[in-house]
């Protein structure tokens, strides 16, 4: 035997056996593989999927199907949804739909971008400062965020983007186009939000035992920043994401529309309701419907999958529903019920 | 056996053995609101190869405190101020942050009180323990990680065959203080294992496989043990020596034999007889009056003076005991009893 310490006798006879069978292997599949199966199950999750993926694949694909170049100046200006034009076209000719597909991969990936960044600050520096709670790094810190969260958000998005947007930016050989500057301008205003949930989480997840542990060991700081606390604080980021995506795009539409955003020549959905503006009341509806709905839809898509994810990710949630439905929920519950009113009666012989 | 290292390192070494880990004059506080509240006082510790030194104590008695303060564990508010802690010959107060960092888990490491939240739920057993011998196993290879964490896992009777992906919530509590005991003894160069209540947690059984297993632990490798409980049953069975800690304060140092047979301070006294035996007609369980006085009171003689049943008198309400030597085998009491030379009366009771 090659073991310095031999095996103390009599230890556990049962263990090895039952540990050996497959059954935990695949209740730990089950949780792991599960999330997206368990989203897919849930019929208000399954319909938040696939949205997700039709603006994924909108703005990824939808321009390649363009029918028509979306600047170029058409001979029929205002011409309602027909079958060259499927979603009309605006006041100097072009086509709506092209520019819708344009516009929403440029709305969609301001969008990402923002929430990307966000996420990623965000984290970073809740982080950072939930690990040194109470030192003046916290306090710097988390009071730079207040005042982020102090201004309104449509003021201080153009505010920032004016600031940057002075000059022509580029990150090495890439030139930052103005869409990416709306993005991270948006970021900005989005960091506070995720700071304070990974300040939060940090405070919460320090106090736990392991972290001790890790630490009792000898590890790092680094390690028990990035491998230990940031998976244990992940779910509720990664739900405050998906919250995050939707005002992102609210908040670039809006930007846009009030013409501080993404600049004319390019289109969003925020910049085609701008358009719109002076011929909704000409009988144009096809300007506004169809940029509105993809907002509306976009939103509406992004809570409901924030909403799911945090029913599937927050741990106690999770323990709650650990049986596979309500129905078996109510049978345990009822059963509980049951079984009081015996044991009263065992205490009372 | 095969001790064909060092000398033995049993119990009853011989006391020229000089003492791996030497704590003198240590002291905890934590800043609240801007004044210090001490939590530890004048605590002195030292525990020679294969020794196994009981700390005991009511909770909040600064046991745990004191073990966290000895690993460099304790970060502000606490704040730590020591004599010395010497582990072999070398003074930890010294050392940079990142030397101290190499010393836990590499010569001093602690198992805790609950197994299943010392794990990190997000990760496998294989991964937090591969983590652990890539900080204090360099002489390992990548490659070789996983023989030596099953090796390690049996050496605690534990088969990590095909276990080493599951996560921490598939092992029973048992399994996993052996698993985390199987990581604090992972290092080479391990002199000191605390452990902070290991088996307060799991059952009579389980208890008993683990304080066998750190038994073996102490035989095999000549480890030293601080062992922390509430539990008298366990210090009987398990140490060499016991320091007694109330309210911070160290009250009574003994061999475990002493200890039991003749207690020197009325707390010892007490708490042994507290302990559930069988009553004989009727006579109701002993329970000390009183609890722990809080951290911040402000007390002027003795700290148990309100609690004890053996009171000279007002010299214990004026006047703070020292911690005197009772005999000559370094057996110390902090109790005015030991320099008038009564007996405790409370020990005569306690027998059964």
């Amino acid at each position: 035997m090659s073991t310095s310490i031999p095996t103390p006798p009599a230890v556990e006879p049962r263990d090895p056996g039952a540990a050996t069978t497959p059954a935990p292997a695949s209740v730990h599949r089950a949780d792991e593989v599960g999330l997206l199966r368990r989203l897919a199950s849930n019929k208000l999750s399954l319909i938040s999927l696939i949205g997700v993926v039709f603006f994924l694949l909108l703005a990824l694909v939808g321009p390649f199907f363009s029918p028509h170049d979306p600047a170029a100046l058409g001979d029929d200006p205002m011409a309602a949804p027909s079958s060259t034009y499927w979603m009309g076209t605006d006041s100097v000719g072009r086509d709506v739909f092209s520019r819708f597909l344009h516009g929403s991969r440029v709305s969609i990936l301001v969008g990402f971008v923002a929430v990307v960044f966000a996420l990623v600050v965000g984290t970073a520096l809740g982080m950072l400062a939930g690990m040194r709670s109470g030192k003046w790094r916290d306090s710097v810190i988390m009071r730079l965020m207040d005042v982020i969260l102090a201004f309104p958000l449509l003021v201080l998005v153009p505010v920032i983007t004016g600031i940057i947007g002075q000059r022509d930016l580029s990150l090495g050989p890439i030139p930052i186009g103005p869409e990416v500057l709306v993005a991270v301008a948006i970021g900005i205003v989005l960091v506070p939000v995720f700071a304070r949930i990974a300040r939060a989480s940090v405070l919460a997840e320090m106090r736990e035992d392991y972290v001790m542990a890790v630490r009792s060991f000898g590890g790092r700081s680094r390690d028990i920043l990035l491998r230990n606390l940031l998976p244990n604080i992940a779910a509720p980021l990664v739900v405050q994401a998906a919250f995050g995506l939707a005002m992102a795009i609210t908040v670039e539409a809006a930007v846009s529309f009030l013409g501080l955003g993404v600049q004319p020549p390019g289109a969003s959905w925020g910049t085609l309701l701008a358009d719109a503006r002076q011929y909704v009341t000409l009988g144009a509806w096809w300007l506004v419907v169809f940029p509105s709905i993809a907002i509306a839809l976009f939103v509406l898509v992004f809570n409901l999958l924030g909403d799911q994810l945090r029913d599937e990710l927050d741990p106690r949630a999770k323990t709650a529903m650990k049986k596979r439905s309500g129905g078996s929920r109510r049978a345990r519950r009822g059963a509980v019920a049951a079984a009081t009113p015996e044991r009263v009666e065992g205490e009372q012989r | 056996m095969s001790t064909t290292t060092t000398d033995g390192a049993t119990a009853d070494a011989a006391p020229a053995v000089p003492e791996v880990l030497r704590v003198t004059g240590l002291q905890t506080s934590y800043q609240f609101r801007g004044t210090p509240v001490p939590a530890v006082q004048e605590f002195s510790l030292s525990v020679r190869p294969g020794e196994i030194v009981g700390l005991v104590g009511e909770s909040g008695s600064g046991k745990s405190t004191a073990l966290k303060s000895i690993l460099g564990m304790l970060r502000p508010p606490a704040e730590v101020v020591a004599d010395e802690i010497v582990l072999d010959g070398r003074d930890l107060r010294g050392l940079s942050a990142d030397e101290a960092r190499r010393v836990r888990g590499g010569e001093m490491s602690m198992i805790f009180q609950d197994p299943i939240n010392s794990f990190n739920p997000a990760w496998t057993i294989g991964s937090q323990f591969r983590r652990v011998l890539a900080l204090h196993r360099p002489d390992l290879r990548r490659k070789e990680y996983d023989a030596e964490i099953i090796r390690l896992l049996r050496g605690v009777g534990i088969d990590g065959n095909g276990k080493l992906d599951s996560y921490p919530f598939q092992f029973s509590q048992g399994q996993l203080q052996r698993i985390m005991i199987a990581v604090a003894c992972a290092s080479k160069d391990l002199k000191v294992l605390l452990a902070d209540e290991p088996t307060t947690s799991l059952d009579v059984t389980i208890e008993a496989q683990v304080l066998d297993l750190l038994r073996t632990l102490r035989a095999e490798r000549g480890l030293a043990m601080v062992l922390v409980t509430h539990d008298l049953s366990v210090v009987a069975e398990m140490c060499d020596k016991v320091v007694v800690m109330y309210a911070g304060r160290i009250v009574e140092v003994a061999d475990v034999f002493d200890l039991f047979e003749r207690p020197q301070h009325p707390y010892t006294a007490q708490l042994l007889r507290a302990i559930p035996g069988f009553p004989h007609d009727g006579e109701r369980l002993y329970a000390m009056r009183g609890a722990v006085p809080g951290l911040d009171a402000q007390i002027r003689g003795c700290r148990f003076a309100d609690r004890c049943d053996a009171k000279l008198g007002s010299i214990c309400d004026t006047q703070a005991p020292d911690l005197y030597p009772v005999g000559d085998q370094g057996a110390r009491a902090a109790c005015h009893r030991v320099v008038t030379d009564l007996p405790t009366p409370t020990v005569q009771e306690t027998s059964r």
